[in-house]
């Protein structure tokens, strides 16, 4: 509402506004801002007290300034900063950033913790028993990996049990379909490294070709 | 009075479709100027399930994955349970062990059986995990979006049983194993 009638009012305040400036501008020495009647008592007052004050205050004063000359202040202790800086103490646990810089990309696309609560694990952990315990099961038994990880051997059990890494197969001509990763077999084929090969699409991937009209976007 | 009535209209020019400001700033701002992000696309945001087929998922750095899988931002795991019925407490222990901690875990299963969806929400809460408890094709999707955003996320899905795919997605399919347009015309 009081935009409306600001907008309104406008034309009747900017009446004739051009000339009127350019009437303040050309004058010759501009009038100066009246005085509060208090500044004006004070100044009375000071002018009383001393008549010659207004010559005074133009003229340097020797006997002020060698005063000034003779006075040398210094200090003694540390400096003020440095104690409010003290007292603004940190949390050494959890240090401000002192690092400005953008973080590069994570390796599992989030910040791994660097300790790890007791019976938890990361992923990274994950991976490495898990694909350690299918490249040597007899060696490399749940219990070994709860000693070794800190985890419940229960927990480290049901892990291997439903989880696994891929063996990654990709196929030998330009022809065949796609790369399949399956679940691997308890087998030593990554000790190997080098990557399995299907010989030939057609007896392998068939079963797949025969379902591909089945494959579905989900998007 | 006046005053009403100067506040009626202001009111009323506000909510006229055809004198607001929104108008003009919808999604679509015009020829040449709208962009299309497509998710599975870009390699920066991480994993992501491209497609799904009745034998397991194709993910979009190029591989095809066989079986039920356990997906993480940038990592694939195999899960060894046969159909969403052995979806247990036990299966799903990995994802309560993890840290940093999943914020959501998203549970895509072929099933649309009340019985057996419950007994999944049970395990799921046994397992102490946030589950958003999903059909497999839903589940896909919802698991792209949430890991494009960059939250803390991951996926356990069972491949569907069955697929009624729409002439769409056989074209994509069969533009995804054979070069369509080089193909002599028989």
């Amino acid at each position: 509402m009081g935009a409306l009638v600001t907008k309104a009012l406008r034309p009747i305040k900017s009446f004739n506004i051009e000339n009127r400036a350019h009437r303040v501008i050309s004058k010759e020495k501009p009038v100066p801002a009246p005085k509060y009647p208090e500044s004006l008592e004070d100044l009375k007052r000071a002018i009383e007290s001393d008549p010659h004050l207004e010559e005074k205050l133009d003229k340097k004063d020797p006997g002020l300034d060698s005063r000034l000359r003779d006075v040398y202040v210094t200090s003694f202790g540390r400096p003020e900063d440095d104690i409010t800086r003290e007292k603004r103490t940190q949390n050494p646990d959890r240090p401000l950033p002192q690092d400005r810089r953008i973080p590069g990309e994570y390796e599992y696309g989030f910040k791994e913790p660097e300790k790890v609560k007791y019976g938890h694990t990361t992923l990274r952990d994950v991976l490495t028993f898990i694909s350690a315990h299918q490249t040597n099961p007899t060696e490399v038994t749940a219990s070994k990996i709860a000693l070794e990880y800190k985890m419940r051997e229960d927990d480290v059990e049901k892990i291997l049990k439903y989880f696994k890494t891929y063996e990654v197969y990709i196929p030998e001509t330009k022809k065949s379909p796609a790369i399949f990763a399956g679940p691997s077999n308890l087998r030593r084929q990554l000790e190997k490294s080098k990557m399995k090969e299907i010989q030939s699409a057609e007896n392998a991937i068939p079963k797949n070709i025969g379902e591909e009209k089945q494959v579905k976007s989900p998007t | 009075m006046l005053l009403d009535k100067a506040k009626r209209i202001v009111i009323a020019v506000k909510n006229n479709p055809f004198l607001s400001h929104v108008r003009n700033k919808a999604a679509y701002e015009g020829e040449g100027k709208t962009t299309v992000r497509v998710l599975n696309q870009d390699t920066e945001l991480g994993l992501m399930i491209d497609s799904y087929a009745t034998y397991g998922f194709r993910l979009n750095n190029g591989i095809t994955v066989l079986g039920p899988m356990a997906i993480f931002p940038r990592t694939v795991l195999s899960w060894q349970v046969r159909g969403s019925h052995e979806i247990t407490e036990d299966s799903l222990r990995l994802f309560k062990l993890l840290e940093p901690k999943i914020d959501l875990l998203i549970l895509g299963v072929e099933t649309k059986e009340r019985e057996s969806l419950n007994t999944v929400y049970r395990a799921a809460r046994a397992a102490a995990c946030n589950v958003e408890l999903l059909p497999v094709e839903h589940a896909c999707s919802t698991f792209n979006f949430l890991n494009a955003e960059g939250r803390s996320v991951a996926g356990a899905l069972v491949p569907p049983l069955s697929i009624d795919p729409s002439p769409d997605d056989m074209l994509r399919s069969r533009l995804h194993y054979q070069n369509l347009y080089q193909q002599q015309l028989t």
